[in-house]
């Protein structure tokens, strides 16, 4: 009787931590895969004062091609953003004028922050091209 | 089931509930930091459709959020820019002065405080908003 109380809730903890562990998989993997080529803080500061082998410099090349994948897709979205403001802005639902000027004025910071954006990636996209330099040099 | 067998398997169980719980400890701290960022599809309905003080508050808490965000990536850029500077790799000691790794970090942390300024503005042209439509 014992035994078969310990073994019944033996199999429920295993189930449970099984499914437990299965879930946490599931919502941690796609966030990830993502990241999967960014270096943290620490292990890039490390690169940088350490790269010596062509391997190196390709890990710290695709850091900044990924980060520069990141600053482009926000650009493109703070686009999209700056068009959302400047449609509410002549749509007959604005309630008064100056709801339509503080839009047309957000899509202003929307555009800007785009533009500061996409200057990131250039600057991402040239250190990446840099380091694959120096990966060629290192061979 | 023996004795070796029940104690094996209520090791494996301890040992995967172990794991489950570090997993979910780990993917904690990354929902929670993120958790005033909109989704893209989810913000430009609220451009749309912001009636209330609650909508433009969302608005200004997810400005705000993105703010912080940008001014953390650009001080991490301006430590990878000294990094570099610490350190000058092959090309630059052959090349002094040229504008080469430290500068293009520099140059991305400028752009990220830049883009932290027109998003903390946006924030507070929504908290305005909010304030307006109590």
């Amino acid at each position: 009787m014992l035994d078969r109380l310990i073994n019944a809730r033996t199999l429920k903890l295993a189930v449970f931590a099984v499914a437990m562990a299965i879930l946490a998989a599931v919502v941690s993997v796609p966030a990830g895969a993502a990241k999967a080529k960014t270096l943290s803080q620490s292990e890039l500061k490390g690169l940088i004062a350490n790269a010596k082998t062509a391997a190196d410099h390709e890990r710290i090349a695709q850091h900044f091609d990924s980060e520069a994948a990141k600053y482009e897709a926000e650009s493109k979205d703070h686009g999209e953003l700056a068009v959302s403001y400047q449609a509410y802005a002549r749509s007959s639902t604005v309630p008064y004028k100056a709801a339509a000027t503080a839009s047309v004025r957000n899509a202003e910071h929307c555009n800007g922050i785009g533009s500061q954006l996409r200057n990131a990636a250039e600057d991402a996209r040239q250190l990446a091209a840099e380091h694959r330099g120096m990966a060629k040099e290192a061979k | 089931m023996t004795h070796a067998t029940k104690f094996q398997t209520f090791r494996t169980a301890l040992l995967t509930a172990v794991m489950a719980m570090l997993m979910g400890v780990i993917s904690l701290p990354v929902s929670a930091e993120d958790s005033k960022i909109l989704k893209k599809d989810e913000l430009k309905n609220l451009i749309s459709n912001a009636k209330t003080a609650q909508d433009h508050q969302r608005i200004a808490d997810h400005y705000a959020a993105k703010a912080e965000q940008f001014e953390a990536e650009a001080t991490e850029h301006a430590e990878e820019a000294a990094k570099y500077k610490a350190n000058p790799n092959m090309h630059e000691m052959k090349h002094p002065g040229s504008p080469q790794t430290a500068s293009h970090c520099e140059s991305m942390a400028r752009s990220l405080r830049d883009a932290a300024k027109q998003a903390r503005q946006l924030a507070e042209d929504h908290q305005a908003m909010a304030k307006s439509v109590k």
